[in-house]
């Protein structure tokens, strides 16, 4: 029984979604307690994944089982089997997944009550639990492909959920202000064609891979690099990893294509929270940690040129986290600050992915180790984040900090989870992030040695952190603190008094930070745990390049990063302080006076213009040709050419035409001559004949 | 030149001119009894043997038969003629009892008035 | 009843039945449109007990020949593999799904049983021309599919109908001409018409010298590439589409250009399988333009039917570039395509029309917010699309991942830089599908309500049940693609060399 864990984990939610629409049937009631029983039941299961597989915890030797491998398409001599692969990083992931889903479908309980739709939120929500357990859990590219576009078509089926784009709305479900504002159908639009340009770039990877490799399984393609081998030799190896990254790039919102993730915010809190904090957009970060041994082992068993790929991973991450964060400085929208601040934290986690790939030894462990430690954390806090937001949002009926204000006394639990959450985000000790922030930045600094670029990618990092504790601090500063804003006065007024949210709500989010405090508080000993688990599996890599092994942190490194980190939240945190939480220095008066701070605050609230630049670059234009294409060729070209094909033949004919003349004379003389060419023919063949 | 193949190519030479190139009705069924007639003409000249005797068989010619048959003119052609007589006499009465009609619907027998054949 | 009597009904038994219904009175109309939905029935269940043996194994194809002029070499005969069951299924059970559609949305219109008794020719045409096993007698059959179309389309179509019909006519006529001269130039050059003939003796190498070979496949494919409508060669498929009454809009688009596809199949690469690949090359480049350029014009549509109609002739784009994949696995995924294609395509032209009967109108502009009114459309719609685009599980995905993979597998592996190009163009251009796609999807469906559309409702049960079938096909298909996979694997290694 306990080997058919892994399938059931992710069929339970999956199942769940299907006997939603029927089930609503019964009563609105099942309905909701059956959803969230699914993937409670899929919970579960992943759990049980631990007690079925107790290898997984001691990360012992074999890398990955093959629990009922099931053959699924056989066709023309590719043959594609399903397969479940049960390994730390697969487990890890797949219990992240679910139980975070499990507390925000109770959170849903509360916080979707009373919406119309809820039959198509159920059925989306546990299609993408489903979807995302699949994906960590496939054994082979395709099958995680499938997960992969599943949880892409939740995420837009989820981000437009409010699909009516009710102008009564804009201040709560609709996303962006001015020139960009966005409602949600058009988010849901925009999140899935910008992820399909990554995953477009994936499928050609895989494709290339599969043509030499024969294979889709990770463990076949890492046992036998001769498909790398054929593949660099045509030149093509490199294009494939970077095709491979493009993926992960548009599923984790990672420059270039990071525009969607923001604008995804027009979903509901919950949804923000699960896919677009604590799930899919990890899966980017999954997968490149999945194949992360394939092309390490590549790299060092004769292609060093792969040593591009590592470095395009830490590159994307880190100027991904610089980019994001001071866009989230200046944002307006609460939802969006922490929808950049998630862009921003996974960009820490490529960076420490890509910086695995200079290192060796127990630094490589290290590293690996720090990514994944990062994504747990991160995806706990983040969670509170959005969550406790979406209660806020809601009771302040706006999605602009500038609505809020002076929350701290009337929702107490949600400020003490935002709260928690912000200080984690930021880094501060003792919490959780801290330890995962502070394992990126020390692997960083490893690697100065291995690489000349390492230095100015800590610059970004080190950068980074000083600006997450500044725009982490504003929110809760502009969110709880000073007074009550405009808005919420006037709305007391109207009778609508703010008040806490229901316990069915705040206490799956006040879990989860406290849950970040006991993470931060046993930290030292998860992190041992992390490393013991996924020691063994990548000793094998760790040893590869001979030589002396790394040792993980070096004593250098430990106070450079000590250092660094504290000097960043100090310039972070002090003026955060003073602007936000004592309310002392008026920003807003202070930037309208300087017209350079002015154009600094526009261009970081127009996203770098990059958001721009791409409506620009690829939609306008490309309407534009479509509509011009079509009027030129089809109404002036081609249409004109088939018509003259018809009016050819009508030419031809009305000329022929003119030989019926109707008179009797003309067709006897035609008769004659007909009958006269006849017998000469005749006699003719019959002479030569 | 043979003679007979001659005037019975004329004829239906003629024949044909009339009917390819005049206009009343009446003329050209005239002309199809001329062009029939210069056929049988051929037909029969066909089967003439230069110094022939009638193909009517009588009592002494019975004795001396092959005799017979070396000198006497072929009839197969003038009984088939006469089978194309009458025919071409039924055309002729079928093909007039049209020109009435034509005349009784159109008014004219020009033929190059008639046109309602046309493409 | 042995099998070969199966396949003779399934191609005479509609061609019978269709002067019948014809001569019905005129207000028997609705009775004619359920014969015609029970003989296309009848018949997808005969060719899917057909199919099912073949995909167990136990048969390997379905035979049935007989001499029809033998001083000219000609042959009549039906031949049912793996290839042809799954064609002539896609076109029977799009037939029968349609019918019933067709019922409704014609419901008040005039002679509709002369309708039916042409839809029925139609369908016996396609039928015969899927599962013909002689080169002429696959030429009757393919203008035997031509002639009842334009009948259709000029009796019982909008706006200029006429004329439209007349170009349709005309055009794809002379397409079939050029394919004929390609197919007497094939007879000649191998004896003998009949499709086996010709099979076993191309295994010995090509009858005709490079230069003679490449004029002929060159004819035939021009010819051919007229009814798959492949650029510059498509003008007339997208007025006929939006002026052909929308069920056989749907059979058209569905089943019809496709043929194009699979005479591909089964004449050029049985007959000249070294001159074909020499072209694949060039035919995938054009394989790329079609696609590229039909999702391009229908970003640009307001016209529904339009916008569909372009996206047909993307989509057939993509078939031909499986079928310029030179490898066994493109030829598999250009097939699966056919019927991914003929589910999703046959649903969305259904649902144009449903839109014009609920919502009166095909214009996206005037359109919008019909999710909450129409829910079971929507979920067709969204579905349809989606499949399209290639998104799992649906059987779109299948249908490309087969195609690019096997363009990949031969393309890399032998080389060839402008290859692997090609390749990873035509993956890009999915992205345009998914574009027109979501776009329309969010014009028509989502986004408020125009106050003029507030009293539209659901549309009936007779439009719904044909969607929703086709929805779960769709669905299905994409989930157990084996099904599929097994009838046509083998005959497509057995046509590449």
């Amino acid at each position: 029984m306990l080997e058919y864990t892994p399938w059931l984990s992710w069929v339970f939610p999956i199942l769940g979604a299907l006997l939603t629409p029927a089930l609503a049937r019964i009563h609105p009631r099942v309905r909701d307690y059956a959803a969230v029983g699914f993937s409670g039941l899929g919970a579960f299961m992943a759990f049980l994944m631990f007690l079925g597989y107790p290898q997984v915890l001691k990360g012992e030797a074999s890398a990955g089982f093959y629990p009922l491998s099931v053959e699924w398409i056989r066709v023309a001599g590719v043959q594609v089997k399903a397969g479940m692969l049960v390994d730390p990083l697969s487990v890890l992931m797949a219990n992240v997944a679910a139980w975070i889903g499990l507390l925000i479908m109770v959170y849903s309980l509360g916080y979707m009550r009373g919406d119309p739709a809820l039959t198509r939120y159920w059925f989306f929500m546990n299609l993408f639990i489903g979807n995302m357990v699949l994906l960590v859990l496939a054994d082979n590219l395709l099958l995680l492909f499938i997960g992969w576009e599943g949880v892409g078509l939740c995420s837009y089926a989820l981000i437009g959920f409010w699909h009516r784009d009710s102008p009564e709305d804009r201040k709560t479900r609709w996303v962006g202000e001015g020139a960009e504002e966005y409602p949600p159908s058009h988010c849901g639009m925009k999140a899935f064609l910008t992820t399909k340009v990554g995953d477009i770039f994936l499928l050609v990877a895989i494709f290339l891979i599969y043509s030499q490799a024969g294979t889709f399984s990770f463990l076949e393609l890492q046992g036998n690099l001769a498909w790398a081998r054929s593949l660099a030799e045509m030149g093509l190896l490199i294009p494939a990893a970077l095709f491979l990254l493009g993926g992960p790039l548009g599923k984790s919102a990672q420059l270039p294509l990071m525009e969607w993730l923001p604008d995804a915010m027009a979903g509901p809190a919950s949804v923000s929270a699960l896919i677009h904090a604590a799930t899919m957009v990890k899966a980017g970060v999954y997968l490149v940690a999945r194949v992360f041994p394939i092309f390490f082992s590549a790299m060092h068993s004769g292609l060093p040129s792969l040593i591009v790929f590592f470095q395009a991973v830490a590159w994307a991450g880190a100027l991904t986290a610089f980019v994001a964060a001071t866009q989230a400085v200046v944002s307006r929208e609460i939802k969006k600050v922490w929808a950049y601040s998630t862009v921003s934290q996974i960009g820490y986690m490529m960076l420490a992915l890509g910086i695995a790939g200079f290192l060796t030894g127990d630094a490589l462990v290290a590293a690996f180790a720090a990514a994944l430690f990062h994504l747990v954390s991160h995806a706990l806090f983040k969670a509170t984040l959005f969550l406790s937001s979406g209660s806020v949002s809601h009771a302040c009926e706006s999605r602009f900090m500038d609505d809020m204000g002076g929350l701290r006394r009337l929702m107490p639990f949600s400020f003490l989870s935002m709260f928690i959450g912000a200080l984690a985000l930021a880094g501060v000790p003792p919490l959780s992030g801290f330890w995962s922030k502070e394992g990126i930045l020390k692997s960083v600094v490893e690697a100065f040695q291995a690489s000349a670029q390492a230095p100015f990618l800590y610059t970004l990092a080190a950068l980074t952190v000083g600006l997450t504790f500044f725009y982490s601090l504003r929110v809760v500063g502009l969110v709880f603190l000073g007074g009550k804003s405009a808005h919420l006065q006037k709305a007391e007024k109207l009778g609508h008094h703010v008040h806490e949210a229901p316990p069915l709500m705040w206490i799956p989010y006040l879990a989860l930070a406290l849950i970040t405090v006991a993470i931060g508080a046993l930290a030292p000993l998860l992190l041992e745990g992390f490393l013991s688990m996924f020691s063994p599996s990548l000793s094998t890599l760790a040893h590869l390049e001979g030589g002396e092994a790394m040792e993980a942190h070096s004593p250098l490194g430990e106070w450079l990063v000590l250092l660094t980190s504290t000097l960043m939240l100090a310039l972070g945190g002090i003026p955060a302080y003073y602007a936000y939480v004592a309310g002392r220095w008026n920003v807003k008066a202070w930037v309208e006076r300087r017209p350079e701070l002015k154009a600094l605050q526009v261009f970081l609230l127009r996203r770098w213009y990059i958001n721009q630049a791409y409506y620009r670059v690829f939609v306008d234009p490309a309407l534009k040709l479509s509509d011009r294409a079509h009027r030129v060729l089809e109404f002036h070209g081609l249409l004109r050419f088939s018509s003259l094909v018809a009016s050819g033949v009508t030419t031809l004919y009305s000329r022929l035409r003119k030989t019926h003349t109707g008179v009797f004379n003309d067709y006897a003389v035609g008769l004659m001559g007909g009958l006269t060419l006849l017998i000469v023919l005749l006699v003719w063949l019959g002479l030569g004949g | 030149m043979n003679f007979p193949y001659a005037v019975s190519m004329v004829i239906i030479l003629l024949g044909l001119y009339c009917i390819l190139r005049k206009r009343n009705l009446i003329k050209i069924i005239l002309g199809m009894g001329v062009l029939a007639d210069g056929v049988n003409l051929f037909f029969i000249s066909l089967g003439y043997r230069a110094g022939g005797i009638s193909p009517v068989l009588t009592e002494e010619r019975i004795e001396h038969f092959s005799a017979f048959t070396a000198a006497a003119v072929d009839p197969l052609p003038q009984a088939l003629v006469l089978t194309a007589i009458v025919i071409n006499m039924s055309i002729a009465a079928f093909a007039l009892a049209l020109a009435v009609k034509i005349y009784q619907r159109f008014g004219t027998l020009d033929m190059r008035k008639i046109r309602r054949l046309h493409g | 009843m042995g099998p070969e009597q199966l396949l003779i009904q399934s191609v005479f038994l509609p061609l019978l039945v269709s002067p019948l219904l014809a001569l019905l009175p005129k207000r028997m109309g609705k009775q004619a449109g359920w014969a015609a939905f029970a003989v296309t029935a009848y018949i997808s269940a005969l060719l899917l007990t057909l199919a099912t043996r073949i995909f167990t194994g136990t048969v390997e194809a379905y035979v049935f020949q007989v001499p029809w002029a033998p001083s000219l070499g000609l042959t009549f005969g039906f031949h049912a593999d793996g290839l042809g069951v799954t064609m002539a299924l896609t076109i029977a059970l799009l037939a029968s799904i349609v019918a019933p559609y067709s019922i409704r949305y014609m419901d008040g219109e005039q002679n509709m049983p002369l309708y039916y008794g042409l839809y029925l020719l139609y369908t016996a045409g396609m039928l015969g021309s899927v599962l013909a096993s002689d080169l002429i007698e696959f030429y009757l059959f393919f203008e035997l599919m031509l002639l009842p179309s334009w009948a259709l389309v000029h009796g019982w179509g909008t706006g200029d109908r006429e004329r439209v019909a007349f170009r349709y006519f005309i055009y794809t006529h002379m397409g079939a001409l050029l394919f004929l001269l390609g197919i007497l130039a094939t007879g000649a050059a191998y004896g003998s018409f009949s499709l086996f003939a010709i099979e076993e003796a191309s295994a010995q190498g090509q009858p005709v010298g490079s230069t003679a070979a490449r004029l002929i496949v060159a004819a035939l494919l021009v010819g051919l590439m007229v009814k798959l409508a492949i650029f510059p060669f498509h003008a007339w498929l997208p007025d006929t589409y939006v002026e052909a009454p929308t069920p056989i809009t749907a059979l058209l688009s569905a089943t019809t250009s496709g043929i194009g596809g699979y005479a591909i199949l089964r004449i050029v690469f049985t007959a000249f399988p070294q001159t074909i690949l020499e072209f694949s090359p060039g035919l995938a480049a054009m394989a790329l333009v079609t696609m590229v350029y039909g999702a391009l014009m229908a970003l640009a549509q307001d016209d529904i039917k339009r916008l569909l109609a372009y996206s047909s002739i993307s989509q057939m784009g993509y078939l031909l570039f499986g079928l310029a994949s030179s490898s066994a696995l493109g030829l598999v995924g250009a097939i699966f395509l056919y019927f991914s294609h003929a589910t999703s395509k046959a649903a969305l032209f259904m649902i144009s029309g449903v839109l014009t009967r609920q919502a009166g109108t095909r214009s996206i502009r005037q359109l919008g917010g019909l999710a909450s009114k129409m829910p079971y459309t929507a979920v067709a719609m969204v579905v349809g699309f989606l499949s399209l685009s290639g998104v799992p599980p649906l059987n779109g995905f299948q249908s490309e991942w087969m195609i690019f993979l096997g363009f990949f597998l031969h393309g890399v592996v032998e080389g060839g830089a402008v290859r692997v190009v090609l390749a990873v163009a035509a993956v890009m251009a999915t992205a345009l599908t998914l574009s027109y796609s979501l776009w329309t999807v969010r014009r028509v469906l989502f986004r408020q309500l125009p106050s003029r559309l507030s009293r539209v409702k659901e549309a009936s049960n007779l439009f719904i049940v044909p969607l929703m079938v086709l929805t779960v096909l769709t669905v299905a298909t994409g989930v157990y693609p084996q099904f599929l996979n097994q009838l046509l694997s083998r005959v497509m290694e057995a046509l590449v060399p």
